[in-house]
């Protein structure tokens, strides 16, 4: 096993040119709950500072494939995965798993806030993360500015998060995910359960953080998939069907099936 | 541009599990500390029994769950009227509480106007906070000597000549008194339980009923409680192995007797009342050993009732597809 | 339904005059329920009342058949068996609880672990005194406060670990993911942010199983055995208040029956503060998961 492993990073490094232009890459990833394979030879590349957006009808496999890179699927009884994941040429198989975690930050569909105050559910990420105690409330503003909360929130950091509408709550876990400073950003359907408004501020929020990290966003949202991606990909049944640039996907789809489903004759 | 790679044999397999941290490897080992210790403890619980009890299961065997007999003195022992009061008088408080209790819960639900049905339902909870002290208390002081004055003169005068089962004495305490008390006992239990599985049916469900045309009642009896009986039968088990079990109310109110119940006043005991009772009576090993077995008896009766009630009802549950 | 096809045929004021029954019964019963309630707290109330005053709460017991005298070591050594209890049974019942929801899933030792939770939970408590006579009594010669809260504690470690066991899994996925997600190891996912979480749960079934075991009586007739005077060891018998009252109870003299009334009101009053305790955290977390 050992000796293979260096065999495939050798590769790796040999096609060095290629690492620093995607972010993450994905080979050959296949993914089996139990007898059930989930997921069917995916393969990938996500350009750095890009966002790149997942689209298809529910349970066709792209928050399956979401939670993998952050290897959330461990949690899960009985799921199973093999293929490769690199990121930065690395297999995030091979690091540890709190360290990757730190580095992917994830936001859900449904907001999380954690049964703390507005600042601890920033700080405590932080202080998990052994960050310096007397830098702590910097960087919760900060991580708040980011997240274009803090003016609604100065006034209040000390009320418990739950006290946030909706909207502000999947901001806050946005704010949470971006203090660690993560490299990549992992979003599942973040805005579905949103009204207009808090999704529109969420998008926005998209463009500006992209500035700084690697974003990937599930959606059922095709709007949304168009308004905020650069590079789109379509699932359908655990496969991925097209992979494109996101003017392209949406233009002239390359698939019968993509254009079936962009023009909305399912899902 | 479709994307589906067919170069099957680049994969390898991911079988290695993520290393746990420091932290989380001490959690672990804690937490799993914790469990094996507490299934030790369970698992202690059972041996210790069975130990305390053995010079008497090898002296008496299993003949000593039928016979009579109880004789410190000459160390002869048989459980029998203690397993028959056991019986008899977790069934009989079963009877009377599962009938009152089930109609309560009906009629705070169904019947009871909204603003009634929480302060009812309080205050009967309340009765199940009431330690069995003190209701083995009220048994002894009060409604002993009230059946003793009342009922049971009047059972002995006008039954008594045309039954066997009420030719008794009227001594308050007995088999009567410690049945009532154990009875009111289970009561809260009962309606509490029930009326959590009542208040879950669908609303549908009823509505369902009175879209037919069917009067109220029909809809109660017909519907809603058959729709309940999952909830209902699992307050019923519960009360059952609390009947069985009960220890203190039953031994301050049953007189103590040591054989077999001939009338509904007798006195007598019942496996659990046995042994605390006679307990700091015991004047030689086979005696105390005696009791232990008694002990171990009630243990294999509770145990058994519980793992049948749970398969009983996972087959209720899992035949008709209600969702537990 | 085949009873309401038959019943069709029952002429409609019949079927109404046989709700009204129906109804008026279990009417009839519910008043017999609270009939019992209230028969049972009035006698108490109205025996009990006229037993305590200051003395009866900061005295220790009379001399045999005398008047005055008061429950003090009773309500002190119930205090100490508590205590012990508590000490044993909450780090036990909640690390089972713990190990339930959050580490067992579905294996074959988790449901092993479950069964053997919900057989103890049915386990009649005179059974854990016979087992802390045998381990503990007996090896040491003596009747000990130490014994008694043993007891009590191996009597809580059911019922916390089941009620900790079902609060814990009412606490959403998504915050245990959440936390994983920012790289936060699983032991400090579960006590920074899931028993948090459930704080109110935990707690609630914390009194439940204290107000449980501080009525209890059978197994410290076998391990505490009770005692006249103030608790001065924990390696000696101490007193608890139901032993009291079991005492009194039985005695053939009035004034301790007048006694065990008083011991028993107090009793039912901090129990009945208990559940009250009980109703308004309940309400908090209702109040919470809206």
């Amino acid at each position: 096993m050992e000796v293979r492993d260096t065999d495939i990073l050798k590769s790796d490094q040999s096609a060095a040119s290629v690492d620093q232009a995607y972010k993450l890459r994905v080979k050959d990833l296949n993914f089996y709950y139990g007898a059930f394979q989930a997921l069917h030879g995916i393969s990938i590349n996500a350009e750095k500072n890009r966002v790149t957006a997942f689209i298809g009808p529910s349970g066709c496999g792209k928050s399956t494939f979401l939670r993998t890179l952050n290897r959330m699927h461990e949690e899960t009884p009985g799921a199973r995965v093999d293929g490769e994941v690199l990121l930065d040429g690395e297999s995030i198989f091979d690091r540890d798993i709190s360290e990757l975690r730190r580095s992917v930050g994830m936001v859900f569909q449904r907001s999380t806030p954690f049964p703390k105050s507005i600042f601890e559910n920033i700080a405590y990420g932080l202080r998990i993360r052994g960050v310096d105690r007397s830098s702590i409330s910097d960087l919760v503003e900060q991580s708040l500015k980011r997240a274009n909360l803090w003016e609604e929130v100065k006034h209040k950091l000390n009320k418990s998060a739950s006290s946030l509408s909706g909207g502000q709550q999947q901001r806050l876990c946005i704010a949470r995910a971006l203090a660690v400073n993560p490299e990549l950003l992992l979003l599942d359907e973040p805005c579905s359960a949103l009204d207009p408004i808090g999704t529109s501020k969420i998008e926005d929020l998209l463009l500006e953080i992209k500035e700084t990290c690697t974003i990937l966003i599930v959606t059922h949202n095709m709007q949304q998939a168009a308004r905020v991606s650069d590079y789109t990909g379509f699932f359908l049944s655990g496969k991925l069907i097209e992979f494109n640039d996101t003017k392209s996907m949406f233009e002239t789809p390359s698939s019968k099936l993509t254009e079936d489903y962009i023009t909305g004759r399912f899902g | 541009m479709a994307t589906m790679v067919a170069e099957a044999p680049l994969t390898r397999p991911r079988e290695k599990k993520a290393r746990a941290g420091r932290g989380d490897r001490i959690y672990h080992i804690l937490i799993k500390a914790i469990v094996g210790m507490v299934l030790a403890i369970f698992a202690g619980v059972f041996t210790v029994v069975v130990i305390g009890a053995w010079p008497a299961v090898k002296r008496f065997g299993l003949g000593f769950l039928i016979h009579t007999g109880w004789d410190p003195v000459h160390l002869v022992f048989g459980a029998l009227p203690f397993i028959v009061g056991t019986i008899l008088v977790a069934l009989g408080a079963m009877i009377l509480a599962a009938g009152i209790g089930l109609m309560t819960a009906v009629c705070i639900t169904e019947l009871l106007p909204r603003w009634l049905q929480a302060p009812v339902t309080y205050l009967i909870e309340l009765l199940a906070f009431i330690p069995s002290v003190v209701y083995g208390l009220f048994g002894l002081l009060v409604l002993a000597p009230f059946l003793q004055d009342t009922v049971e003169v009047w059972i002995m005068e006008h039954l008594g000549p045309h039954f066997e089962v009420f030719n008794g004495a009227p001594y308050g305490v007995g088999y009567m008194s410690a049945i009532l008390i154990l009875a009111i006992m289970l009561l809260p239990l009962i309606v509490t339980l029930s009326r959590e599985a009542l208040v879950l049916v669908p609303r549908d469900v009823r509505e369902g009923g009175y879209a037919l045309g069917l009067q109220k009642w029909d809809v109660v009896w017909g519907i809603i409680v058959p729709y309940a009986r999952n909830g209902i039968l699992g307050s019923l088990v519960l009360a059952l192995g609390r009947a069985l079990g009960e220890t203190i109310a039953v031994a301050m109110t049953i007189g103590g007797g040591y054989s077999l119940p001939k009338t509904v006043m007798d006195q007598g005991y019942t496996l659990a009342s046995v042994i605390a009772n006679e307990f700091n009576e015991v004047s030689s090993d086979m005696y105390l050993s005696a009791l232990i077995y008694c002990g171990l008896i009630l243990l294999v009766i509770t145990v058994v009732v519980n793992i049948l009630a749970y398969f009983l009802i996972r087959r209720l549950s899992g035949a008709h597809g209600f969702k537990a | 339904m085949p009873m309401a096809s038959k019943r069709k045929t029952v002429s409609y004021t019949w079927r109404k005059w046989r709700g009204a029954l129906g109804f008026g019964l279990t009417g009839v019963a519910t008043l017999i329920s609270l009939g019992a309630l209230f028969s049972i707290l009035g006698y108490l109330i109205h025996q009990g009342i006229g037993a305590i005053n200051w003395n009866f709460i900061v005295r220790e017991p009379a001399a045999v058949g005398e008047a005055g005298g008061g429950i003090a070591p009773s309500l002190l050594g119930t205090l100490i068996l508590v205590a012990i209890s508590m000490v044993v049974g909450m780090p036990l019942g909640i690390g089972v609880g713990i190990y339930l929801s959050e580490m067992a899933g579905d294996t074959r030792f988790a449901n092993l672990a479950r069964v053997a939770i919900n057989t103890f939970i049915g386990v009649p408590s005179i059974i854990m005194g016979i087992f802390v006579y045998f381990i503990l009594v007996k090896p040491t010669n003596t009747f000990s406060a130490v014994a008694g809260g043993l007891a009590l504690g191996i009597i809580m470690i059911p019922i916390i670990a089941r009620t900790t066991e079902d609060v814990l899994r009412l606490v959403p996925k998504s915050i245990r993911e959440a936390g994983l997600a920012i790289g936060a190891p699983k032991w400090r996912v579960t006590f920074d942010l899931v028993l948090p979480a459930a704080r109110a749960g935990v707690i609630t079934g914390g009194i439940l199983a204290v107000a449980r075991v501080a009525g209890e009586t059978a197994p410290l007739i076998l391990t505490a055995l009770g005692n006249e005077y103030y608790p001065t060891s924990l390696f000696k018998p101490i007193d608890e208040i139901t032993l009291r009252i079991l005492k009194y109870a039985r005695g053939p003299y009035d004034v301790w029956h007048q006694q065990a009334y008083g011991a028993a009101l107090i009793l039912v009053f901090g129990v009945a503060i208990g559940s009250l305790l009980l109703r308004l955290s309940t309400r908090d977390r209702d109040a919470l998961s809206r």
